[in-house]
């Protein structure tokens, strides 16, 4: 699990940094809002843990826009102790939780596990539009402008990930969390993409999902 | 006596002339790449009783000029691909061949119709021949899809029209669906070897 943290006190972003490894997550760290907000464009995280009061754009803010770019990523906020306002305006921002500082490690780790065990990608929607279609989350039915075609289950979580996640490339260690055969991972990746660019052609889509270095991400045609 | 009268000797020789042009691409596709992409193909002449019927649907006269001027698929084809990627190849064989004019192509594949129903029409002529005809290009699953639509769509009095109508489209969807997939686990397999 790959997480972003965003705290600009250094000795509490270490701290809370040498934790979270211990408990096997994956951290990378940004120090200010801007910086975040550059990261989180173009990589994958699993859940993003970001401080409120920070330089350069603060913590809503940087909810707020990421949010704004459809981007749904779980975010847990860290709060000054006692600021109701900072805690009602960062869930009405789209924070998923948030936590008051000072705060028992114990609590944190517990919180980052609910938070990224409980998101979905496709949220309370009914369906995902992007580009030039709209993917029905009740069946999975993949609309373009004159025709439509069925997906599999399987197909409509990957799609449904990469349509959550259009800016960023998804991992191929994220990718194989929905693949069934332990010995076929790369072969099983490359066949459901393959597959769901045949499908994203037949309904004429703008965009496919492309190979790159590190995982795929959606393109533009 | 045929409805066609003289003619039918000409339409028949665009039926063996087709027959030719198909396996010479089933020739040439299995010398250069092993397999063929076709998995069948049929023919026919249209009938007496489907041409008056096609006739009278479109308000035209029963005569012999209003035949050739107005109707298409006097001869027709059907091409049965296994993959999407066989229709086209075969598709791309056909528009290429300097013995045939490509009069026009209809892509129900890319843009399938209402009712979910895909193919590839062409009507096509003969260089040496007036006497244009159709040919439809599709996968085994569009034409189990096609076929099995056609024989629902003449049960008489169907009940709940509109459920019936979403639920073959849906079926086509999937059909479709199971086509492309199908696509993409050949490729694999075509790459791997």
């Amino acid at each position: 699990m790959r997480l972003l943290l965003v705290e600009d006190e250094k000795e509490l972003s270490r701290a809370i940094k040498s934790m979270l490894v211990l408990s096997g997550y994956e951290v990378i760290q940004a120090f200010d809002g801007e910086e975040a907000l550059a990261l989180i464009e173009n990589n994958f995280y699993d859940g993003i843990i970001s401080d409120i009061m920070m330089p350069k754009m603060d913590g809503i803010t940087l909810l707020k826009t990421i949010r704004k770019k459809n981007i749904d990523t779980p975010v847990l906020l860290l709060t000054a102790n006692g600021q109701v306002e900072d805690k009602v305006e960062g869930l009405d921002a789209g924070a998923n939780d948030y936590l008051s500082k000072p705060f028992a490690f114990k609590e944190l780790l517990a919180r980052v596990r609910s938070m990224i065990k409980h998101y979905s990608p496709i949220g309370e929607n009914t369906h995902i539009s992007y580009g030039s279609i709209k993917l029905s989350i009740a069946t999975y039915e993949l609309a373009g402008k004159e025709s439509s075609i069925m997906l599999s289950n399987k197909e409509g979580k990957i799609l449904s990930l990469f349509l959550k996640n259009p800016t960023q490339i998804i991992p191929f260690e994220k990718l194989v969390s929905f693949m069934s055969c332990l010995d076929a991972k790369d072969k099983e990746i490359e066949l459901y993409t393959s597959i769901l660019n045949n499908k994203l052609d037949a309904v004429n889509a703008n965009f496919k999902l492309a190979k790159l270095n590190k995982g795929y991400k959606v393109a533009s045609l | 006596m045929s409805i066609y009268g003289d003619r039918l000797a000409q339409l028949e020789a665009i039926v063996e002339k087709g027959k030719t042009l198909i396996q010479e691409i089933i020739n040439e596709e299995v010398k250069t790449s092993g397999i063929s992409p076709i998995e069948h193909f049929k023919y026919r002449i249209k009938c007496e009783e489907s041409l008056i019927n096609k006739l009278n649907l479109r308000c035209l006269p029963v005569t012999m000029e209003s035949i050739y001027t107005n109707i298409h698929d006097l001869v027709g084809f059907r091409i049965i691909c296994s993959y999407t990627s066989g229709v086209r190849t075969v598709a791309n064989k056909i528009i290429s061949n300097e013995n045939i004019d490509i009069i026009l192509s209809k892509d129900y594949i890319k843009h399938p119709k209402p009712n979910g129903y895909r193919s590839l029409h062409l009507i096509v002529k003969l260089k040496d021949s007036d006497v244009p005809f159709e040919i439809q290009l599709r996968t085994i699953a569009m034409d189990s899809w096609a076929s099995l639509e056609h024989q629902l769509k003449y049960k008489r009095e169907i009940k709940h029209k509109d459920l019936i109508v979403a639920e073959l489209k849906m079926c086509a969807d999937e059909m479709s669906s199971t086509d492309l997939t199908m696509q993409a686990i050949y490729d694999l397999i075509k790459e791997e070897n």
